[in-house]
């Protein structure tokens, strides 16, 4: 009976499955972006060698580094719109500027780990993530150190997301003082993935909770080795209370009437009507990306539209769907899903699209 | 086989078993990027395997297991719901689909992993085992334990599942 349903159950779900097109362009992209990058190491290197072999024209050297990269915070801080919006009547309204900060900052993270990765603000419940991943660790290396605030209690997810029947080894748990505060140490192994992870947890104050994870390569799966945390106290016990702002992948400026953040950070950013209360429902939301991966697509995927003068598509299945290479990527529920929901039209996504900030300058 | 013609021929199944995975399609083309990247950077090995789809479905199941670590965070976000299948009783056998479809989001990666590859996928207990990287007892083990927390679900909203 119960095999019977199970079966029928996936079979039936195969039809939310996204298109593959647009995955299987972004997986090309991504695919000859990592060749590029190879042959210019290679390059590169070999133009290195060279260099040093006829170390007789260093002034050659300096000239050909000359033309310097642009520097990282022009990368990320990408500059608001020249004007302010002009908004015809419709159903579009000036979002609201929210600020996404955590409020603490690392006083010390390991060597390796310099800036922030992968960042989370979600506005249901306080959530603020920023993570900090190696490049390519091996082992012995610290994988990843992640810093989480929540205004109440974590929840088991945060401080313990592995079950020991989950592959995880048995859970190290111990009490101990960090701050000042008395917090909640755990640690395990994940002989398969050849990791080890530690948490820590405490109230830094009422109304804020920090939980410090770790993330390491090795091959130490002893107990003895997971107890070992000296990383994540030593990162937890440097922090600093001093918000820090959390990058975004993409910021709308204009979104439709009737809807508010849930969601944003590095990964996405999300906007729901303000009648779906359950995060559940978010296949009802705005959903916006930076499109970095998006490759060309071709004429089967919707309508030609330009975007501040870039190239893009745009189509309507039972989901609106607006597409940039390079620059963002919208989704959209309509009212043939759910029939509260306001249809924009396609010159509202172009417009909204146009007032967007993407992680790096139009 | 190519890279390219490898995604152009099974890039379709890979997306709906991501989806089974994780419950939602954001996510689902997240896990499978990923892992056909990965795939593609040991592409020479992907293709000396014996099963190659066995050998790349093995990298998406992993990056499933650690994105659910690594990401934890992300909301599950469920897409539009399928149109349902009048079959028997489909009033009484859509809302337990429903409720179970719900409540494999609550089991534990590998158990959920384990029943998509034995209930989607139709793998044979070895072949699960070499895909989830442990021995087979303990595929039965997890699937076992993952069909327990369902039918404790089930029996508690529509007092039916206990005839296996």
């Amino acid at each position: 009976m119960i095999d019977r349903e199970l079966r029928q159950m996936f079979l039936e779900r195969e039809t939310i499955a996204p298109p593959v097109e647009p995955l299987a362009s972004r997986i090309r992209t991504r695919a000859a972006r990592r060749d590029r990058r190879i042959r210019i190491r290679w390059l590169v290197t070999a133009v290195a060698a060279v260099v040093l072999v006829v170390a007789a024209v260093p002034t050659a050297l300096a000239g050909w580094r000359g033309a310097s990269p642009v520097p990282p915070g022009d990368r990320q801080s990408a500059s608001p719109p020249t004007s302010s919006p002009t908004l015809p009547p419709g159903p579009l309204v000036p979002a609201p500027d929210v600020a996404v900060d955590i409020p603490v900052s690392p006083g010390w993270l390991p060597g390796s780990l310099r800036d922030p990765t992968y960042a989370t603000a979600r506005m249901d419940d306080g959530l603020r993530e920023v993570g900090y991943h190696a490049a390519s660790p091996k082992v012995g290396d610290v994988e990843s150190v992640t810093i989480t605030t929540v205004p109440a209690a974590p929840s088991r997810d945060l401080v313990l997301p592995d079950a020991p029947g989950d592959g995880a080894s048995a859970v190290d748990k111990r009490d101990l003082r960090v701050r000042g505060h008395g917090a909640r140490q755990n640690t395990w192994t994940l002989p398969y993935m050849g990791t080890r992870w530690c948490t820590l947890s405490w109230a830094e104050r009422p109304g804020l909770w920090i939980v410090v994870a770790v993330l390491e390569k090795t091959r130490d799966m002893s107990r003895a080795g997971a107890a070992r945390c000296s990383i994540g106290r030593r990162v937890a016990e440097e922090l600093i209370e001093r918000s820090m702002a959390l990058a975004r992948a993409i910021r709308l400026t204009l979104v439709p009437a009737g809807y508010e953040l849930r969601v944003t950070g590095t990964e996405r950013e999300m906007w729901c009507p303000t009648t779906v209360s359950d995060i559940m429902y978010g296949f009802l939301c705005l959903h916006a990306t930076d499109g970095l991966n998006e490759g060309s697509l071709g004429p089967s995927f919707g309508v030609a539209v330009s975007v501040r003068g870039h190239p893009g598509r745009l189509r309507r299945l039972p989901r609106v769907e607006l597409v940039v290479p390079g620059y963002l990527h919208l989704t959209m529920a309509t009212s043939k899903m759910e029939s509260s929901i306001v249809d924009l039209s396609d010159e509202d996504m172009v417009r909204m699209a146009e007032a967007a900030i993407p992680s790096r300058p139009w | 086989m190519t890279f390219e013609e490898y995604l152009a021929a099974r890039l379709p199944a890979l997306v709906r078993y991501a989806v089974m995975l994780t419950g939602d399609p954001y996510s689902a083309e997240d896990i499978v990027q990923d892992a056909m990247l990965r795939a593609y950077r040991v592409w020479r090995r992907v293709q000396r395997a014996d099963h190659p789809d066995r050998y790349v479905k093995r990298i998406l199941t992993n990056v499933y297991l650690s994105w659910r670590r690594g990401r934890r965070l992300r909301p599950a976000i469920p897409y539009a719901e399928a149109p349902e299948v009048p079959v028997g009783d489909a009033t009484e056998s859509t809302a337990l689909r429903q409720e179970m479809w719900a409540r494999l989001g609550g089991l534990a990666p590998r158990q959920r992993a384990a029943v998509v590859l034995r209930y989607y996928e139709d793998l044979p207990d070895a072949e699960i085992a070499e895909i989830l990287g442990c021995a087979v007892g303990t595929v039965r083990s997890q699937i076992s334990r993952a069909l327990e927390t369902l039918r404790r679900t089930i029996s508690l909203t529509n007092g039916v599942g206990h005839d296996r």
